[in-house]
Protein backbone atom coordinates (compact mmCIF):
# COMPACT_ATOMS: atom_id res chain seq x y z
CA UNK A 1 0.00 0.00 0.00
CA UNK A 2 1.17 3.51 -0.53
CA UNK A 3 1.38 6.03 1.13
CA UNK A 4 0.00 9.29 -0.93
CA UNK A 5 2.50 12.35 -0.41
CA UNK A 6 1.52 15.82 -0.33
CA UNK A 7 3.78 18.20 -2.74
CA UNK A 8 2.72 21.84 -2.26
CA UNK A 9 4.81 22.38 -5.36
CA UNK A 10 3.01 19.76 -7.78
CA UNK A 11 -0.58 20.95 -6.31
CA UNK A 12 0.14 24.95 -6.42
CA UNK A 13 1.24 24.48 -10.00
CA UNK A 14 -1.71 21.84 -10.87
CA UNK A 15 -4.12 24.67 -9.62
CA UNK A 16 -2.98 27.35 -11.45
CA UNK A 17 -3.01 25.71 -14.75
CA UNK A 18 -6.74 24.15 -13.81
CA UNK A 19 -7.56 28.41 -12.72
CA UNK A 20 -6.38 29.34 -15.70
CA UNK A 21 -7.90 26.63 -17.88
CA UNK A 22 -11.05 27.47 -16.07
CA UNK A 23 -10.76 31.10 -17.34
CA UNK A 24 -10.24 30.60 -20.78
CA UNK A 25 -13.00 27.91 -21.40
CA UNK A 26 -14.78 30.63 -19.78
CA UNK A 27 -14.16 33.77 -21.57
CA UNK A 28 -13.05 31.92 -24.36
CA UNK A 29 -16.61 30.27 -24.61
CA UNK A 30 -18.36 33.59 -24.93
CA UNK A 31 -19.96 33.17 -21.81
CA UNK A 32 -18.67 36.76 -20.52
CA UNK A 33 -20.54 38.02 -22.85
CA UNK A 34 -23.92 36.65 -21.92
CA UNK A 35 -24.31 38.68 -18.51
CA UNK A 36 -21.64 41.57 -17.51
CA UNK A 37 -21.77 39.76 -14.09
CA UNK A 38 -20.58 36.47 -15.12
CA UNK A 39 -17.07 37.76 -15.29
CA UNK A 40 -17.23 39.18 -11.63
CA UNK A 41 -19.23 35.74 -10.98
CA UNK A 42 -16.73 33.67 -12.62
CA UNK A 43 -13.70 35.12 -10.45
CA UNK A 44 -15.56 35.81 -7.33
CA UNK A 45 -16.12 31.33 -7.16
CA UNK A 46 -12.68 30.71 -8.25
CA UNK A 47 -11.60 33.74 -5.49
CA UNK A 48 -13.85 31.76 -3.47
CA UNK A 49 -12.71 28.01 -3.93
CA UNK A 50 -9.36 29.30 -3.57
CA UNK A 51 -9.61 31.47 -0.04
CA UNK A 52 -11.89 28.36 1.13
CA UNK A 53 -9.21 25.91 0.38
CA UNK A 54 -6.52 27.86 2.44
CA UNK A 55 -8.02 26.89 5.54
CA UNK A 56 -7.07 23.38 5.36
CA UNK A 57 -3.40 22.66 5.76
CA UNK A 58 -3.45 19.88 2.63
CA UNK A 59 -5.41 21.43 0.45
CA UNK A 60 -3.61 25.19 1.43
CA UNK A 61 -1.43 25.10 -1.76
CA UNK A 62 -4.35 24.28 -4.01
CA UNK A 63 -6.43 26.78 -3.06
CA UNK A 64 -3.16 29.40 -2.99
CA UNK A 65 -2.49 28.28 -7.08
CA UNK A 66 -6.17 28.55 -7.72
CA UNK A 67 -6.13 32.34 -5.95
CA UNK A 68 -2.79 32.93 -8.00
CA UNK A 69 -4.40 32.18 -11.47
CA UNK A 70 -6.50 34.91 -10.91
CA UNK A 71 -4.17 37.83 -11.86
CA UNK A 72 -2.32 34.99 -14.12
CA UNK A 73 -5.59 34.61 -16.40
CA UNK A 74 -6.35 38.43 -16.10
CA UNK A 75 -2.93 38.93 -17.55
CA UNK A 76 -3.06 36.37 -19.95
CA UNK A 77 -6.48 35.41 -21.42
CA UNK A 78 -7.71 39.30 -21.88
CA UNK A 79 -4.41 40.00 -23.79
CA UNK A 80 -5.63 37.14 -26.26
CA UNK A 81 -9.57 38.00 -26.59
CA UNK A 82 -8.15 41.72 -27.47
CA UNK A 83 -5.96 40.29 -30.32
CA UNK A 84 -8.86 38.57 -30.94
CA UNK A 85 -11.23 41.13 -30.87
CA UNK A 86 -8.50 43.77 -33.19
CA UNK A 87 -7.95 40.75 -35.88
CA UNK A 88 -11.93 40.85 -35.94
CA UNK A 89 -12.30 44.57 -36.23
CA UNK B 1 11.43 6.29 -39.40
CA UNK B 2 12.65 9.60 -40.67
CA UNK B 3 11.32 12.56 -38.24
CA UNK B 4 8.67 14.50 -39.42
CA UNK B 5 9.03 18.06 -40.11
CA UNK B 6 6.82 20.73 -39.35
CA UNK B 7 6.64 23.31 -41.57
CA UNK B 8 5.97 26.83 -40.58
CA UNK B 9 5.71 29.26 -42.73
CA UNK B 10 6.21 32.83 -41.26
CA UNK B 11 5.04 35.68 -44.07
CA UNK B 12 5.88 39.08 -43.29
CA UNK B 13 4.22 41.46 -45.27
CA UNK B 14 7.07 42.20 -47.62
CA UNK B 15 10.39 42.09 -46.45
CA UNK B 16 11.90 44.94 -44.70
CA UNK B 17 8.50 47.33 -45.69
CA UNK B 18 6.30 46.56 -43.08
CA UNK B 19 2.75 47.69 -42.95
CA UNK B 20 1.89 47.92 -39.11
CA UNK B 21 0.70 45.98 -37.26
CA UNK B 22 2.65 43.25 -39.03
CA UNK B 23 0.63 40.19 -38.58
CA UNK B 24 2.09 36.82 -38.57
CA UNK B 25 0.71 33.71 -40.63
CA UNK B 26 1.43 30.95 -39.22
CA UNK B 27 -0.76 27.50 -40.07
CA UNK B 28 -3.22 29.13 -41.68
CA UNK B 29 -4.06 31.50 -38.73
CA UNK B 30 -3.40 35.15 -39.00
CA UNK B 31 -2.30 35.92 -35.45
CA UNK B 32 -1.61 39.37 -33.94
CA UNK B 33 1.98 40.38 -33.22
CA UNK B 34 1.26 41.56 -29.46
CA UNK B 35 -0.41 38.59 -29.10
CA UNK B 36 2.10 35.94 -30.27
CA UNK B 37 5.16 38.07 -28.46
CA UNK B 38 3.34 38.24 -25.18
CA UNK B 39 2.30 34.54 -25.02
CA UNK B 40 6.34 33.71 -25.93
CA UNK B 41 7.64 36.16 -23.72
CA UNK B 42 5.38 34.31 -20.70
CA UNK B 43 6.63 30.70 -21.63
CA UNK B 44 10.37 31.62 -22.49
CA UNK B 45 11.10 33.80 -19.32
CA UNK B 46 9.37 30.90 -16.66
CA UNK B 47 11.20 28.17 -18.83
CA UNK B 48 14.29 30.15 -18.05
CA UNK B 49 13.49 31.57 -14.66
CA UNK B 50 12.59 27.39 -13.43
CA UNK B 51 16.09 26.31 -15.10
CA UNK B 52 17.41 30.24 -13.12
CA UNK B 53 16.51 28.98 -10.09
CA UNK B 54 18.32 25.44 -9.68
CA UNK B 55 21.29 27.20 -9.75
CA UNK B 56 22.96 27.10 -6.46
CA UNK B 57 23.32 30.65 -5.91
CA UNK B 58 19.71 31.32 -6.44
CA UNK B 59 18.59 27.58 -4.50
CA UNK B 60 20.25 29.02 -1.30
CA UNK B 61 18.54 32.01 -1.33
CA UNK B 62 14.64 30.43 -1.99
CA UNK B 63 13.15 29.51 1.03
CA UNK B 64 10.96 26.19 1.52
CA UNK B 65 7.46 26.14 -1.33
CA UNK B 66 5.15 26.73 1.24
CA UNK B 67 6.39 29.78 2.06
CA UNK B 68 7.33 30.84 -1.85
CA UNK B 69 3.89 30.24 -2.97
CA UNK B 70 2.28 33.21 -1.36
CA UNK B 71 5.36 35.53 -2.36
CA UNK B 72 4.43 33.94 -6.22
CA UNK B 73 1.02 34.81 -5.49
CA UNK B 74 1.97 38.49 -4.50
CA UNK B 75 4.04 38.88 -6.93
CA UNK B 76 1.06 38.16 -10.00
CA UNK B 77 -1.31 40.16 -7.72
CA UNK B 78 0.79 43.24 -7.29
CA UNK B 79 2.21 43.05 -11.07
CA UNK B 80 -1.71 42.74 -12.12
CA UNK B 81 -2.45 45.81 -9.85
CA UNK B 82 0.78 47.95 -10.68
CA UNK B 83 0.54 47.65 -14.58
CA UNK B 84 -3.28 48.85 -14.31
CA UNK B 85 -2.60 51.28 -12.45
CA UNK B 86 0.34 52.85 -13.90
CA UNK B 87 -1.45 52.48 -17.43
CA UNK B 88 -4.61 54.26 -16.28
CA UNK B 89 -2.15 57.61 -14.59
CA UNK B 90 -0.28 57.37 -17.80
CA UNK B 91 -3.27 58.53 -19.77
CA UNK B 92 -6.22 59.18 -17.86
CA UNK B 93 -7.89 60.61 -20.29
CA UNK B 94 -8.13 57.33 -22.46
CA UNK B 95 -9.25 55.30 -19.76
CA UNK B 96 -11.54 58.32 -17.39
CA UNK B 97 -13.01 59.38 -21.03
CA UNK B 98 -16.86 60.49 -20.74
CA UNK B 99 -18.61 58.95 -20.84
CA UNK B 100 -17.50 56.32 -18.93
CA UNK B 101 -16.95 52.99 -19.93
CA UNK B 102 -15.51 50.35 -17.69
CA UNK B 103 -14.72 48.07 -20.43
CA UNK B 104 -11.51 50.50 -21.14
CA UNK B 105 -10.12 49.93 -17.69
CA UNK B 106 -9.13 46.44 -18.66
CA UNK B 107 -7.12 47.43 -21.48
CA UNK B 108 -3.79 49.02 -21.42
CA UNK B 109 -0.77 47.62 -19.21
CA UNK B 110 2.75 48.93 -18.41
CA UNK B 111 5.90 46.86 -17.63
CA UNK B 112 7.19 49.98 -15.18
CA UNK B 113 4.26 49.43 -13.03
CA UNK B 114 4.03 45.40 -13.41
CA UNK B 115 7.82 45.47 -11.79
CA UNK B 116 6.78 48.13 -9.41
CA UNK B 117 3.81 46.37 -8.37
CA UNK B 118 5.20 42.79 -8.46
CA UNK B 119 8.08 43.97 -6.42
CA UNK B 120 5.67 45.69 -3.74
CA UNK B 121 3.77 42.72 -3.72
CA UNK B 122 6.41 40.28 -3.38
CA UNK B 123 7.91 42.65 -0.36
CA UNK B 124 3.83 42.37 1.45
CA UNK B 125 3.78 38.78 1.03
CA UNK B 126 7.15 37.65 2.44
CA UNK B 127 6.53 40.41 5.69
CA UNK B 128 3.40 38.22 6.00
CA UNK B 129 4.70 34.99 5.97
CA UNK B 130 8.53 36.17 7.40
CA UNK B 131 10.43 35.49 4.79
CA UNK B 132 13.97 37.77 5.21
CA UNK B 133 16.13 36.45 2.55
CA UNK B 134 15.79 38.30 -0.97
CA UNK B 135 14.06 36.14 -3.53
CA UNK B 136 14.50 38.70 -6.81
CA UNK B 137 17.87 37.97 -8.24
CA UNK B 138 16.55 34.65 -9.95
CA UNK B 139 13.98 36.55 -11.42
CA UNK B 140 16.59 39.03 -13.19
CA UNK B 141 17.30 37.26 -16.32
CA UNK B 142 13.79 35.81 -17.23
CA UNK B 143 12.23 39.27 -16.60
CA UNK B 144 15.34 40.89 -19.37
CA UNK B 145 14.23 38.13 -21.60
CA UNK B 146 10.19 38.17 -21.20
CA UNK B 147 10.60 42.44 -21.66
CA UNK B 148 12.97 42.06 -24.98
CA UNK B 149 10.85 39.59 -26.61
CA UNK B 150 7.90 41.20 -25.28
CA UNK B 151 8.98 44.42 -27.26
CA UNK B 152 8.93 42.61 -30.65
CA UNK B 153 5.81 42.46 -30.13
CA UNK B 154 5.05 45.67 -29.11
CA UNK B 155 7.64 47.27 -32.22
CA UNK B 156 5.48 45.03 -34.62
CA UNK B 157 2.21 45.98 -33.61
CA UNK B 158 3.17 49.90 -34.55
CA UNK B 159 1.33 53.52 -33.66
CA UNK B 160 -1.76 51.36 -31.68
CA UNK B 161 1.23 50.08 -28.75
CA UNK B 162 1.71 53.11 -27.87
CA UNK B 163 5.07 52.54 -27.32
CA UNK B 164 6.85 54.83 -30.13
CA UNK B 165 9.01 57.22 -30.12
CA UNK B 166 8.31 61.10 -31.31
CA UNK B 167 9.60 61.89 -34.88
CA UNK B 168 12.95 62.12 -36.39
CA UNK B 169 14.98 62.80 -39.06
CA UNK B 170 17.79 60.29 -38.12
CA UNK B 171 18.61 57.10 -40.30
CA UNK B 172 17.62 54.52 -38.50
CA UNK B 173 14.12 56.35 -37.95
CA UNK B 174 11.12 53.51 -38.51
CA UNK B 175 7.92 54.73 -40.91
CA UNK B 176 5.01 53.00 -39.09
CA UNK B 177 2.37 55.05 -41.25
CA UNK B 178 3.14 58.81 -40.09
CA UNK B 179 6.67 59.43 -41.21
CA UNK B 180 9.64 58.10 -39.38
CA UNK B 181 10.06 57.95 -35.78
CA UNK B 182 12.50 56.65 -32.99
CA UNK B 183 11.86 52.79 -32.60
CA UNK B 184 12.09 53.00 -28.90
CA UNK B 185 10.87 49.73 -28.44
CA UNK B 186 14.17 48.19 -30.76
CA UNK B 187 15.83 50.97 -28.51
CA UNK B 188 14.80 48.96 -25.45
CA UNK B 189 15.69 45.65 -26.82
CA UNK B 190 19.07 46.65 -27.42
CA UNK B 191 19.34 48.18 -23.71
CA UNK B 192 18.14 45.17 -22.23
CA UNK B 193 20.61 42.74 -24.14
CA UNK B 194 23.21 44.92 -23.51
CA UNK B 195 22.12 45.42 -19.71
CA UNK B 196 21.56 41.46 -19.61
CA UNK B 197 25.23 41.03 -20.82
CA UNK B 198 27.18 43.68 -18.26
CA UNK B 199 25.02 42.12 -15.69
CA UNK B 200 26.07 38.24 -16.09
CA UNK B 201 29.41 39.44 -16.41
CA UNK B 202 29.32 41.66 -13.38
CA UNK B 203 27.08 39.06 -11.04
CA UNK B 204 29.56 36.13 -12.02
CA UNK B 205 33.05 37.99 -11.14
CA UNK B 206 31.53 40.39 -8.32
CA UNK B 207 30.78 39.76 -4.95
CA UNK B 208 26.99 38.00 -4.80
CA UNK B 209 25.24 39.70 -2.25
CA UNK B 210 21.49 38.56 -1.65
CA UNK B 211 19.16 40.79 -3.76
CA UNK B 212 21.82 42.91 -4.90
CA UNK B 213 21.52 41.92 -8.61
CA UNK B 214 17.39 42.52 -8.29
CA UNK B 215 18.34 45.80 -7.30
CA UNK B 216 20.78 46.42 -9.83
CA UNK B 217 18.85 45.63 -12.44
CA UNK B 218 15.83 47.65 -11.39
CA UNK B 219 17.36 50.95 -10.85
CA UNK B 220 19.01 50.36 -14.04
CA UNK B 221 15.91 49.75 -16.20
CA UNK B 222 14.17 52.28 -14.59
CA UNK B 223 16.51 54.91 -14.75
CA UNK B 224 16.88 53.92 -18.90
CA UNK B 225 12.73 53.83 -18.85
CA UNK B 226 13.12 57.75 -17.54
CA UNK B 227 15.27 58.74 -19.92
CA UNK B 228 13.89 56.81 -23.24
CA UNK B 229 10.30 58.16 -22.03
CA UNK B 230 11.52 61.97 -23.34
CA UNK B 231 11.92 60.54 -26.64
CA UNK B 232 8.12 59.21 -26.04
CA UNK B 233 5.35 61.30 -27.39
CA UNK B 234 3.23 60.52 -24.00
CA UNK B 235 1.32 63.25 -21.95
CA UNK B 236 3.73 65.11 -19.75
CA UNK B 237 1.21 65.87 -17.60
CA UNK B 238 3.17 65.45 -13.97
CA UNK B 239 4.82 68.37 -13.10
CA UNK B 240 6.66 67.80 -17.08
CA UNK B 241 6.99 64.27 -16.49
CA UNK B 242 5.17 61.25 -17.26
CA UNK B 243 3.51 58.89 -14.54
CA UNK B 244 6.04 56.33 -15.67
CA UNK B 245 8.71 58.62 -15.47
CA UNK B 246 7.86 59.69 -11.93
CA UNK B 247 7.42 56.04 -10.95
CA UNK B 248 10.74 55.28 -12.50
CA UNK B 249 12.01 57.59 -10.17
CA UNK B 250 10.42 56.83 -7.43
CA UNK B 251 11.56 53.11 -8.01
CA UNK B 252 15.37 53.75 -8.48
CA UNK B 253 15.01 56.02 -5.31
CA UNK B 254 13.65 52.76 -3.04
CA UNK B 255 16.54 50.85 -4.99
CA UNK B 256 18.99 53.21 -3.77
CA UNK B 257 17.22 53.78 -0.59
CA UNK B 258 17.27 49.71 -0.25
CA UNK B 259 20.74 49.41 -0.98
CA UNK B 260 21.94 51.90 1.13
CA UNK B 261 19.97 50.18 4.17
CA UNK B 262 21.80 46.64 3.24
CA UNK B 263 25.17 48.45 3.50
CA UNK B 264 24.72 49.92 6.82
CA UNK B 265 23.79 46.69 8.10
CA UNK B 266 26.44 45.04 10.32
Amino acid sequence: MTVPTYSAVKNFWTAVIIGFVYSAVFYGGGAAGLHPGLVIAAVALKLGAGIYMCFFREWRAVGAGLITSVPIAVMIVLTICFAIAAVLS
Amino acid sequence: MPARRLAVWVNFSSGLLMDFPVYLEMLGLRLHPHLLAELVAYSLSFQLYLRVRRLSVFREATPPFEQMMWVIMGAMFGAMFGSKILAWLEAPQDFFAVPFQPRRLIGGKTIVGGLLGGWAGVEIAKWFVRVRTSTGDACVFPLILGMAVGRVGCFLTGLSDHTHGVHTRLPWGVDFGDGPRHPTQLYEIAFLVAFALGLGVWFTHAHRANGLLFRAFISGYLLFRFAVEFLKPSEKIYAGCSAIQLASLAGTWLCLWSLYGRRSQP
